[in-house]
């Protein structure tokens, strides 16, 4: 404890204390500043009347060129402020180190895996040339629009109206553009030397694939997990999705309708695009047909030119391209799972587009689309498949993409229609489902006439299988009793081949 | 054809290297006036654990210059709303410079 001088500043231990250390500990709580009468001894006999300055006092560094004497107690209060403030910046600091930390913890393990696990396999696709596409790219609805996002600053000044428009629909793009996605990564692992998975998808914009980058690691995550070697061809649905998504007339049933295309190569189960169901990535269908050289964990995958190929008009502004070997590779695989009734020509019909794709005259030789299923000339020369069994399982599956897709086009609906009608009356005609596991579309394709009012097609098709199913079935029974009066050319075709 | 591509990458490099030179000189000012800032905030704080008590002062050279308590305040007050200006202005850029054709 320092003795307090007389009339001479004292200026004790650290007067200026910019640094945080040790707190003075010989400042003690008495907060004495100014002056006191005291009876000062004056040698050993006297005493003098005297005041006592600048007790206690420090002199304080607050910063910034600014000082302040304050007592020893304020001094340490002050100290301890500073000291708070620099331990928040030591919490803060260590919890961006975490942050870092954990980010080399995750490109550790991804390296781990990466190079130990076998069945995790790189893919990559060389390409050379950009795609001989002719479809549009897809257009967004606003150009240059963005995602709500926080951390996009110009979201914010932009439109709250229409940004909440815009949300729903990119909400939608970016599950369907995910689902695209593991579907053509599933497509990928599986080994079909013609098959051929776009290297991401030309035909997004850019500003979805923004979106969607933050989902598809999620998806190439699940993807690599569950390791369905399923087989998928996309050469066709590529122009589709970009001719269907140019339109943009509604946004979820354009897209799910290029879904259900994609699924008419499938072996695979529809969980993964359906809209309505969860995507499940362990209920896939296993077909392996050897996946490729799983020792160095890289397959290459080449883009085959396919010889033939015919555009096929399915609706307003949306075409197919119909491949010749396609649909033999496709008999072929549908013979070899078995399914006794299908006769040997007949392509696999798994989704209404197939239909469209099946129903392609020969004419000359040569494969020519036609321009309206419901209006065909020759019957004979037609595709038309008609077998597989359908098992309950499939149905809500096919409702559920049915259902999706009923809204985009007139032509499209009425087809799912009379695909919706005819389900219900397979169920009871056919035994035996021969395959468990659920598809779209079972192949099985019944025409029949429009024959009742409830049967014919209106615009309100939201929800066509679920309301009307059950009347169908009796209507449906009485239906085929009356095909005997009136045989419509399709049934006609039919009856032609079973003979 | 060799010399034009040269030329070409000559130029592209210094046109880089300046804007390095922007960057980094951007980067330090950022750096000054962030420290300015939490400075200042400390001070404001410790001013207001003080009270009428004691003696302000203000070190203009090798003067300490006494000052009031109120107008100490005051005067951190004013210069931690210039520096925080200050920030804004030279910083707002960013994300101008972004070019649309980005997105």
């Amino acid at each position: 404890m320092e003795a307090p001088t007389v009339e001479t500043p004292p200026d004790p231990s650290p007067p200026s204390a910019p640094a945080p250390a040790p707190v003075p500990l010989r400042a003690p709580d008495v907060a004495r500043l100014r002056e006191e009468q005291e009876k000062v001894p004056f040698g050993p006999f006297a005493f003098m009347p005297g005041k006592l300055v600048h007790t206690n006092e420090v002199t304080v560094l607050l910063g910034d060129n600014w000082f302040a004497k304050c007592s020893a107690k304020q001094a340490v209060g002050l100290v301890e402020h500073r000291k708070e403030h620099v331990r928040k910046t030591i919490d803060d600091l260590k919890k961006v180190m975490k942050n870092f930390e954990s980010r080399v913890e995750f490109t550790e393990d991804l390296q781990k895996m990466s190079d130990a696990a076998g069945d995790i396999v790189d893919i990559r696709e060389e390409i050379k040339c950009d795609f001989e596409f002719k479809a549009k790219h897809r257009i967004a609805h606003k150009p240059h629009s963005k995602p709500k996002t926080s951390d996009i600053f110009e979201a914010d000044i932009a439109n709250d109206v229409k940004s909440k428009d815009l949300l729903a629909d990119k909400e939608l793009w970016a599950r369907l553009e995910e689902l695209e996605r593991q579907e053509e990564l599933l497509g990928e692992l599986d080994s079909k030397p013609d098959t051929v998975i776009a290297n991401g998808e030309d035909t997004t914009s850019s500003e979805e694939e923004k979106e969607d980058r933050n989902t598809n690691v999620n998806a190439m995550h699940q993807v690599t997990d569950s390791h369905t070697p399923c087989h998928k061809d996309v050469a066709s649905s590529e122009p589709f999705s970009g001719q269907v998504n140019s339109q943009l007339n509604c946004s979820v049933n354009g897209s799910s309708s290029y879904h259900s295309d994609d699924d008419d190569d499938d072996d695979d189960d529809d969980d993964d695009d359906d809209d309505n169901i969860d995507d499940d990535g362990g209920d896939n269908d296993h077909e392996a047909l050897g996946v490729g050289d799983n020792s160095i964990p890289t397959i290459y995958f080449s883009h085959t030119v396919e010889p033939k190929r015919v555009r096929i008009n399915t609706g307003k502004n949306t075409t197919l391209k119909f491949s010749e070997k396609k649909e033999e590779a496709k008999r072929k695989r549908k013979n070899s799972t078995g399914s006794g009734h299908s006769a040997q020509e007949l392509p696999t019909i798994r989704t209404p587009a197939d239909i469209y794709r099946a129903f392609v005259d020969v004419v000359n030789g040569e494969y020519v689309p036609r321009k309206s299923i419901l209006k065909s000339r020759s019957r004979e020369n037609s595709v038309c498949s008609d077998t597989s069994e359908s098992s309950a399982a499939e149905f809500d599956d096919r409702r559920g993409v049915l259902r999706s897709i009923s809204c985009e086009e007139a032509t499209c609906s009425d087809t799912s229609e009379s695909i919706l009608e005819e389900e219900p009356q397979e169920n009871q005609k056919k035994l035996l489902p021969l395959s468990v596991t659920p598809e779209a579309f079972s192949g099985t394709v019944i025409e029949k006439e429009f024959v009742s009012p409830s049967l014919t097609p209106h615009p309100a098709i939201a929800h066509p299988a679920l309301p009307t199913i059950p009347e169908r079935k009796e209507v449906l029974l009485e239906a085929s009793e009356e095909t005997g009066k009136r045989v419509s050319k399709f049934k006609a075709a039919r009856l032609q081949q079973k003979n | 054809m060799t010399e034009l591509i040269q030329k070409k990458l000559q130029g592209e490099v210094e046109k880089y290297q300046q804007l390095q030179k922007d960057l980094s000189k951007s980067m330090s000012g950022r750096q000054k006036l962030e420290a300015q800032l939490t400075e200042n905030n400390i001070v404001k704080e410790e001013l207001a654990l003080l009270d009428g008590s004691n003696v302000v002062f203000k070190l203009l050279g090798p003067v300490l210059v006494k000052q009031e308590l109120g107008e100490a305040r005051a005067t951190v007050g004013k210069r931690l709303d210039y520096i925080t200006a200050e920030i804004f202005l030279r910083t707002i850029p960013d994300p101008g410079d972004v070019p649309d054709s980005f997105f």
